[in-house]
This record gives C-alpha cells, sequence and structure tokens, in this order.
C-alpha cells in the first residue's frame, strides 16, 4: 500500500533549478513553515467553537448572558452538568442516538454494499438507477416526514428506537451506495474473473474477494453513516416522541426553561455527548480514520 | 478492526439488553379507579419544562400513574400534535397548546370535544373562577369547548428602575414617552445599555406579539366588525412606524430578538424597559440568573396618545390543555385533565418557577402566589386583565399569521415601509380568505 | 435452479436497494404529486381537486423565488469554500503526516457534533450583547457598536454560512484525503528520481490527477447543501426579512405551519425536480470523469 505520501517531500523538493517568481511563491507556499501555520490557523478555528462550548458548560449562568470572553472571569462550577442530568434524561438519549447509528448502519452497509456492486459490475439499472439513488438522498426530508411517519405507524414501530433506525437505514442508503460506487470502479475486473473462473458464484465473489479490497470504502462509508445519523435531527422530531426514542439532537434542544435558554446546561449536555464520542474515535482512530481516507486500492 | 468489532459487539448487547427492560407498550387495563403502573403521555413545551416535570411528580404521587413528558419548542407544538393524530401515530394522550392554532387543530380533528365534560364535572372546574377573557378564547370554537386554560399569559411593560431614576424618568404612559425614554437612555449611555429591549426575531408568537402591543394601544385591529381584514388600517400603520422608529435605539438588535435575547439583556442591567410576560418579576428575583434583583417595577403597555389610545394587555402567547382525539388511555387521559383543571392544583404549579401564569381568580388571591410573585406584580395583573386582547383563533389564523410575520420584519430590517409592508399583507390575507 | 439463482444474482443483490428506493421516493412521491394537485390539509388529504393551481400559484410566489435564490447562493458559496478548504486542509496533511496524524482526528470534530448544539454554539458566538465575536472586535477595536450577525439583512445569510462552512469543511476534507490517497505511486516516484520541484509536481501531477475526484466532491457536496435546514431553523427562522429563507424552510414553513400541505405538496415536487435536474448533471458528470481516468 505504499503511496505518493510515503516519499520524504525533501528529495522531491531537494533539486535546485531555475525558477521564476511565481514558482518561488508557490515553493514557499508550499514550504513548510507555511504549511505548519496554515495547519495551525485550522486547527485554531475549528478548536475555537468546541472550546467556547467547553468553557462556556463551566461559568455561572449569569456570566454567560453578561460577557462574551472566552475564559470564565468568576469561577467556574458544575452546577450545569447538574442540572443537565437532573432536567433531561441525557444518558438515556446518549443510549438511544448510539443505538439508532450502529444499528442502521449495520443494515446500511448490509443492503448498499451488494447493490452497489451489482450496479456498478452488472450495470443493473443502469444510469437511471444511478440518478434515482442520487435523487432520493438529496430529496429534501421535509417533503416526505408524512408518509414516512405514516408508514413506520403502519409496521406499529412509531416510538421505538427500531423504528427510527429504520428511517434513518433508508434516508442513509443512498448516500453509502455512493460511497462505495467508486471503491467497486477501482477494483480491476480481472480478479472476479479469475475468482469466477475458479468456480465462486457471483454472490461468493463479492464476499470473499470484493468485500475484503473495499474494506477501507465499507469503514469510511460506514463511518460517515452513522456521524449522519447521530446528528439526525428532522426525522427524530418527527417519528419520535418521548424518553423511549428521543435521541441525543432532539435532546440537547430540551435545554429551553423558564430563563430562557439554558446556554450553561446545553453546552455542558453538549460536551457529555461528543467526548465520549470523540474518544472512542481516537481510540479506534488507526482504523477508523486511517481506513476512512486510505481510499485507493491498489493491492 | 477487531477492537472495534467487539465494541460494536458490546453495543448491541447493551441495547438489545436495555431496549428488553423498556416500558411495556400497552398495561394491562385494571379497575376504573387505580392508575397505578399506567403511563400517561403529555405533549408540553420547552419552556415549561420545569411546570411539567413538577406536575408529573405530583400526579405519579397522587395517582400512580407516570407522566411521560413529550417536550417540544414552543412554536412546534401543533404540527407535533396534528401530525401526531393525521398520520395515525396516536402517541399522545393530553396536549398543551398554544391557544391561536385551537381552531387549526379542532379543524384537523385532534382534540376532543369536552362539551359532556364539562356538564359532568361542572362542581369540580368551576367554570366561573376562569377569567373570562382567557376562558373563551383558549378553550371554544363555535359552540363547543375543546380544552382548559392552563397559562395565562398578558404582556405587561417591566421597567429596570435605577435607569429610568438616572434619567428622572416616570414609566411611561404614552408611546410617544416610551420612545423618548428609549431614545434619551440609549443615547446617553452609549453602548453600555439599551433604553428598551424590542422582541422583533421572526417568528410569529415573538414578532406579531410585539406589534400587537402597539397597535392595540392605537385602537388598531386584525379584522373590522365584520370580520374583514383591515391590517393596513392608518392605526396600524402609524403603530408599524412607531415600532420601527424604537426599534432603532432597542436593543441590538430587535430582528434577531427573541425572549432569549430581551432575557439575557434584562438580566443583566443592559435593558431599561421590555414587554414582557407577568412571570417575569420572579424570575429575575432569582439571583442565579439576574444581576438586578428587586430593582425593577411594573406597570401596564403604553397606549397612543392620540384620542383613539386605549390600554391594552395583549394575551400573546398563552396556553391551553386538551385531550388528543387518538389518545389510546382516555380514562387516564381525562384524569390528567381533571387533575390540571383543580383550581388547588392550579395555584400550586404557578407558585413555583416554572412560566405558568394564573388563568383562574383564586389563584391570583391564593396566598402562597401573591408571596411567590410579589403584590405589585398582582396588582398588575388584575389592572392588565381588565384590558387583556386576544388573538384570532380561527382555523384560517395559521395561514394569515406567516405572511403577516413575513412583512413585520421586512419592515423592521428596511426594505419595506410599514405601509408597503401592510398593504401587501392585506393583499395576501385577502387572497388567502377568498 | 442454481444457475437461475445464478443468473438473477444481480438483480437480487439491487433488490433491497429497490425496495428501499420504493419505500422511501415512490410512495411518497405519489403521495406528494396527488396532493400538489389538490387543495388538502394534513388531516384531509386529497379533497378538492383543482389540478396545477398549485403550481400557477407557486409560479407567482415571490417568497419561493427568494428561497430558491438564497439556496442556490448559499449552495455555491459553502460549497466552493469547503471544498477548497478540505482540499487544501488534506494537501497540507499529506506533507506533515506526525502532525497530520496527531490533529487529523482533532479536525474531524465539527462532524461528530449535533447540529443542534452547533447552532447552539453559534448563535452565543454571533449574539450582540453576550456573544464572543463581537466581544473580541470591541475589545480590539475592530468595530466600536455591536454587529448584529443574525439580525441584519445582508450579514444573516453569510453568518449562517460560516457555521455551516465550520460544520462541514471536514466532511470535504475526509474526502479530498481519501482522494488523495488514492492516487498511483508511480508518477510521483519517477518525478522524483526527475528532481521536479514541489510547486511543479504540485501543477503539472497532483492537481490534474486529482481534479476530476475534487469535482465530485464538489458536486456531491453542492446537492447536500441544497438541502440545508438544521441551521436556519436554529438560528433565524428565515428572517430577518427574508434574507435566509430558504427552500427546505419554506416548503416546512407551508406544509407544517400554514398547513397548507397541497401547495406544500407543489412546492415539493418543484424543489425535486430542480434537484433531479442537478443530480442527473452530477451523475452524467461522473460517468464523463470516471471514463476520462480509467
Amino acid at each position: 500500500m505504499a503511496t505518493a505520501d510515503d516519499l520524504p517531500m525533501e528529495t522531491i523538493a531537494g533539486h535546485n533549478r531555475k525558477k521564476t517568481v511565481a514558482q518561488i511563491l508557490l515553493g514557499f507556499f508550499f514550504g513548510r513553515p507555511a504549511r505548519i501555520a496554515l495547519l495551525l490557523i485550522f486547527i485554531a478555528m475549528i478548536l475555537v467553537p468546541i472550546f467556547y462550548i467547553a468553557m462556556t458548560s463551566l461559568k455561572i449562568p449569569i456570566e454567560i448572558r453578561t460577557s462574551g470572553a472566552i475564559l470564565p472571569k468568576t469561577g467556574i462550577t458544575f452546577e450545569n452538568y447538574v442540572k443537565a442530568f437532573r432536567n433531561v434524561p441525557l444518558i438515556r438519549y446518549l443510549f438511544n442516538s448510539l443505538f439508532v447509528a450502529v444499528f442502521s448502519t449495520i443494515l446500511v452497509l448490509c443492503v448498499a454494499v451488494p447493490a452497489t456492486y451489482s450496479m456498478v459490475r452488472f450495470k443493473t439499472g443502469g444510469a437511471f438507477l444511478n440518478a434515482w439513488v442520487l435523487g432520493t438522498y438529496v430529496m429534501p426530508p421535509i417533503v416526505v416526514s408524512i408518509p414516512i411517519l405514516a408508514m413506520v405507524k403502519m409496521v406499529s414501530l412509531q416510538d421505538t428506537l427500531i423504528g427510527l433506525a429504520l428511517v434513518h437505514t433508508m434516508a442513509n442508503m443512498p448516500i453509502a451506495v455512493w460511497l462505495i460506487d467508486s471503491y467497486i470502479r477501482s477494483l480491476p475486473k480481472e480478479l472476479e474473473q479469475a475468482a469466477w473462473i475458479d468456480g465462486y458464484t457471483k454472490f461468493q465473489t463479492l464476499l470473499k474477494v470484493v468485500v475484503p479490497l473495499i474494506k477501507p470504502g465499507i469503514i469510511s462509508a460506514g463511518v460517515i453513516c452513522a456521524i449522519l445519523s447521530w446528528n439526525e435531527f428532522l426525522f427524530a422530531l418527527i417519528v419520535t416522541y418521548g424518553v423511549n426514542s428521543n435521541t441525543f439532537p432532539i435532546g440537547i434542544s430540551r435545554y429551553t426553561g423558564e430563563h430562557g435558554l439554558q446556554f450553561g446546561e446545553m453546552s455542558a449536555a453538549a460536551l457529555v455527548g461528543i467526548v465520549p464520542i470523540y474518544i472512542l474515535v481516537l481510540l479506534f482512530s488507526r482504523d477508523v480514520v486511517e481506513g476512512l481516507t486510505r481510499g485507493g486500492v491498489k493491492g | 478492526m477487531k477492537k472495534l468489532s467487539i465494541v460494536i459487539t458490546l453495543l448491541i448487547l447493551v441495547s438489545l439488553v436495555l431496549s428488553a427492560c423498556g416500558p411495556k407498550a400497552t398495561p394491562e387495563p385494571e379497575g376504573p379507579v387505580s392508575f397505578e403502573g399506567q403511563t400517561l403521555r403529555f405533549l408540553t413545551i420547552q419552556p415549561h419544562n420545569v411546570a411539567a416535570i413538577n406536575l408529573a411528580a405530583w400526579f405519579e404521587q397522587d395517582t400512580g400513574a407516570k407522566v411521560e413528558l413529550i417536550v417540544v419548542p414552543y412554536d412546534n407544538v401543533v404540527e407535533k400534535a396534528v401530525l401526531d393524530v393525521s398520520s395515525g401515530a396516536n402517541q399522545i394522550d393530553v396536549i398543551e397548546y398554544w391557544y391561536p392554532g385551537l381552531g387549526t387543530m379542532v379543524e384537523n380533528k385532534v382534540l376532543d370535544n369536552l362539551d359532556q365534560w364539562y356538564i359532568d364535572n361542572a362542581a369540580m372546574i368551576k367554570a366561573d373562577d376562569f377569567y373570562p377573557e382567557y376562558f373563551d378564547v383558549f378553550t371554544k370554537i363555535g359552540d363547543s369547548r375543546y380544552g382548559i386554560p392552563y397559562d395565562g399569559d398578558l404582556h405587561v411593560l417591566w421597567y429596570y428602575k435605577p435607569l429610568l431614576e438616572k434619567y428622572g424618568f416616570e414609566p411611561p404612559k404614552t408611546w410617544d414617552e416610551y420612545l423618548n425614554i428609549c431614545k434619551t437612555i440609549t443615547e446617553g449611555e452609549a453602548g453600555a445599555a439599551y433604553g428598551c429591549a424590542i422582541m422583533g426575531a421572526k417568528s410569529p408568537l415573538i414578532l406579531i406579539g410585539s406589534f400587537m402591543n402597539r397597535f392595540g394601544g392605537y385602537g388598531g385591529s386584525f379584522f373590522d366588525a365584520e370580520g374583514k381584514p383591515v391590517i393596513n388600517s392608518p392605526e396600524n400603520v402609524k403603530a408599524l412606524e412607531d415600532m420601527v422608529e424604537q426599534a432603532k435605539y432597542a436593543l441590538p438588535t430587535p430582528s434577531a430578538t427573541a425572549f432569549d435575547e430581551a432575557l439575557g439583556g434584562w438580566f443583566t442591567a443592559k435593558v431599561a424597559m421590555v414587554e414582557f410576560w407577568t412571570d417575569l418579576g420572579s424570575m429575575t428575583d432569582d439571583p442565579a440568573s439576574s444581576k438586578i434583583v428587586g430593582q425593577w417595577g411594573v406597570v401596564a403597555l403604553p397606549k397612543s396618545s392620540g384620542d383613539k389610545g386605549r390600554v391594552v394587555a395583549p394575551i400573546n402567547a398563552g396556553f391551553g390543555i386538551g385531550v388528543s382525539a387518538g389518545s389510546q388511555n382516555k380514562a387516564l387521559a381525562y384524569k390528567f385533565l381533571e387533575y390540571v383543571t383543580r383550581p388547588e392544583i392550579a395555584a400550586r404549579y404557578n407558585s413555583v418557577i416554572g412560566g405558568i401564569d394564573p388563568v383562574r381568580k383564586s389563584t391570583l388571591n391564593d396566598p402562597a402566589f401573591v408571596t411567590f410573585i410579589g403584590q405589585e406584580v398582582v396588582d398588575a395583573i388584575e389592572a392588565a386583565h381588565a384590558n387583556a386582547v386576544a388573538w384570532p383563533t380561527s382555523s384560517i389564523w395559521f395561514k394569515l399569521q406567516e405572511p403577516l410575520t413575513d412583512n413585520l420584519s421586512l419592515a423592521l430590517t428596511g426594505d419595506k415601509t410599514p405601509q408597503q409592508a401592510l398593504d401587501d399583507t392585506q393583499v395576501a390575507w385577502e387572497e388567502i380568505l377568498k | 435452479m442454481k444457475e437461475k439463482i445464478e443468473r438473477y444474482m444481480p438483480k437480487l443483490m439491487v433488490l433491497p436497494t429497490f425496495i428501499i428506493l420504493l419505500i422511501i421516493s415512490l410512495v411518497p412521491l405519489i403521495y406528494v404529486l396527488g396532493i400538489s394537485m389538490t387543495d388538502s390539509t394534513i388531516s384531509k388529504p386529497f379533497t378538492d381537486f383543482i389540478w396545477f393551481e398549485n403550481y400557477k400559484q407557486a409560479f407567482k410566489d415571490e417568497v419561493l423565488g427568494t428561497s430558491l435564490k438564497n439556496t442556490l447562493l448559499f449552495a455555491f458559496v459553502v460549497t466552493a469554500i469547503e471544498t477548497f478548504l478540505g482540499f487544501l486542509l488534506a494537501y497540507i496533511m499529506r506533507f506533515e503526516k506526525k502532525l497530520g496524524q496527531f490533529f487529523r482526528t482533532l479536525v474531524l470534530l465539527p462532524l461528530f457534533t449535533p447540529p443542534v448544539a452547533i447552532a447552539m454554539i453559534w448563535r452565543l458566538i454571533y449574539d450582540p450583547n453576550q456573544g464572543m465575536l463581537n466581544y473580541y472586535l470591541q475589545k480590539w477595536g475592530i468595530s466600536t457598536a455591536p454587529i448584529a450577525f443574525l439580525g441584519q439583512t445582508e450579514l444573516a445569510l453569510p453568518s449562517i454560512m460560516l457555521a455551516d462552512i465550520w460544520q462541514w469543511t471536514p466532511f470535504c476534507f475526509l474526502l479530498c484525503m481519501s482522494a488523495l490517497q488514492a492516487l498511483p505511486k508511480e508518477p510521483f516516484e519517477a518525478a522524483g528520481v526527475d528532481g521536479a520541484s514541489g510547486s511543479y509536481i504540485f501543477r503539472r501531477l497532483t492537481l490534474p490527477m486529482v481534479a476530476p475526484n475534487v469535482l465530485v466532491i464538489f458536486l456531491f457536496r453542492f446537492l447536500i447543501s441544497m438541502k440545508v435546514f438544521d441551521l436556519v431553523y436554529m438560528l433565524t427562522f428565515g428572517g430577518p426579512g427574508n434574507s435566509t429563507q430558504v427552500a427546505s424552510f419554506y416548503i416546512y414553513r407551508v406544509a407544517f405551519k400554514q398547513f397548507q400541505t397541497g401547495y406544500g405538496g407543489a412546492l415539493s415536487i418543484l424543489m425535486l425536480i430542480l434537484v433531479s435536474v442537478l443530480a442527473m448533471v452530477l451523475t452524467q458528470g461522473r460517468e464523463l470523469i470516471m471514463k476520462r481516468t480509467e
């Protein structure tokens, strides 16, 4: 799996040739200091709002209303956390979200991988099916919400986690097809043909030859679907009701009290929700993030 | 990869166990008396979350039935209820609704007709005890009743004493005085504080409420005596012109001020005057969230200085409670309705922080409530009731309020003149009403 | 029998997807199409058949025009910036292996944060009186008076765009990273041996090879961003005026606030046609690109 990455930059850029001004500028742009500076700016931009959430969750409520300074000035308090857990069943919401995300993602992959393989290799459905899949994904969920809720009711899954997970499965299936598509395309056909000659059926070929090769694609599609499900708001708002099935995003929006939005409690809740996921991603960053970005499959 | 699959497997296991432990869907019907072990689903709004949590705890204590809260943003409650019943999901038993949506809910057959219930329970209900200005608009469509009043929500004018005193002002009696005070303080404080806060965020409840506070005082209205729209009447245009003028000196910026932002300014002594609901005083005296404990006063809204001017107290917001037509446990739902209706329970949930304002005369005179909210506010509420004006509640109102909100917002941003904005609204309304 | 199964295997593999597509798009589509020709409300669907009246009304609807314009503007601007930043970030990280590995998960953080929380924090950041942005703008003397980012016609949409860019750049970064990693190794090795400079390699090798994929990422994100709803719903409600009114929010308003499901249905169909045309362009474009690179 060696790629262009594995070449040390210096050996590429090391040789001196005559340079135009533009090239020197570009050279600086791609020089190490500029790269690191840019990287740090990016990281700062991304982290400042998250850090602001973290600090807000530690502030005394009145200070949140008074000052926009990031760091707490009048001391820190954990009261927001206590309240966040007391007024809203936060743990249950987190668990609900996790269940829906994992369950729907597994289902999505089981459905999307064979479908994509068939669409790419055997041109099943042709361009029409392709466009249909994509069209479905870009369809604004609001358009389908009434019939969807009626259908969920038809199978008596309203206000259940399974019901919401099925809705998410349907909603995320198109994006999984779209993401896995290019991985299958990049596979050399010869491998599969060899498998057929060896007497593999098409399904066996898919399972034993194709799936192992496109594992990074499957992981990346899976992670993206899980994230989309984890964050999803509109369907959750419509299909779920109470504590049995409300997800974390719905839960956070409950921190509005008689004093208006409770920014402190909301921040505390948001942090409680994102930190475990973040730790999970950090723990598996080698598996998940590497796999997510590995992409190209050149045996 | 191995770690990942172990975690996933564990998650699935845990989730299966947890979902198996969840409450069972339909409990066995027992006797008519005991609701022990049953669960009621109460659709309520976020700002009333704490009130509903209290209510649920008391109800469980008294009847043994659990109350599961379905909490949605205040402007989603009507659509959640309508969607629940029209899709056939039928998960909700009791609904707290915003009263201008009552007609829409009745038209969509979301609420049970309560006429018989009112007759059967007249002694307990004590309908005379409800403020008449709430009772009919909150519950009645045509000749039938579909709910009970729950949260009365009048607007009055709150002021922060130190700021008004600093500039030698009395609280305003007319909107001209209001503008003058607002302008003087805002200019004098140069950004440290503002003379007034105007809620003009683009949500019907917020924006139309602020507009109504003004045109009411000018003698304007939505419809004439025959029910024809007169939204672009001279009084209404004048009111909107004044509102746009006032907005220039208000807490930045009215277009993005909903009640969260207004409260933020108020609690931190940045705002001298704000039109708000009657429970603001008790909230302001909570030192955990307010810097101006005990430093406020309250009066009726200003009126126009012209001869048509009158003092009004618009019922902006205001909630009723009804039984969902789709409820699968009507016995329990009616038990809960009865519980919430009881005068002594009403006094109880009005006397703790929770955002509920009295709908019963007996609540206003309840000693616990008077202690809780303060005599000054009780007087202000009493005075305001004489001048209460309600929003329309017919089923067409939800269609009408959106173009009005659009145009009011456009007038506030200066994209349209007040005259043009209201003329356009008039055209849109006539089109809808055709 | 076995052979028969084998022959129909490709179709069998697509079957579940096909069923899902039917459920999630065809059934609702028929429902919406039917309802769009009636004057129905939410609880009385399919009453008062009025043919194309709703569509006629839509073509006269100024707010619809505004919201379509806003949607396209929003989608184009955020997609362009997100793809550019995402690519830049991915490109930099290729060379900073150690740092990159450390930062990679940090960069993804916005993706794991629910939009509800994101909207909450940006609302606090933008607040003119208690927000972070105004606090520092004033402290550093950049502005004297508080700026109402979400309360001014000309600033509201850009402010929502910024929040969206913060949220979605990591997504584009991921896809760009994936595209970059998929580049074949040989041409770069050859260039290294020839002693080509870094910028030369970038212009002559990396960019041409990766451009088609980046274009696909751009188109893909463009289509997703047309759905923008959460941020508008939680930050501005389409206001002030109609400055942040976008299509899906407008449809939501018509169908769920005014309960004009008939008219809402017609708007949905129009939006769907627009999006399908764009999606068609996208799939065809991708097909062409894939052919050229194969």
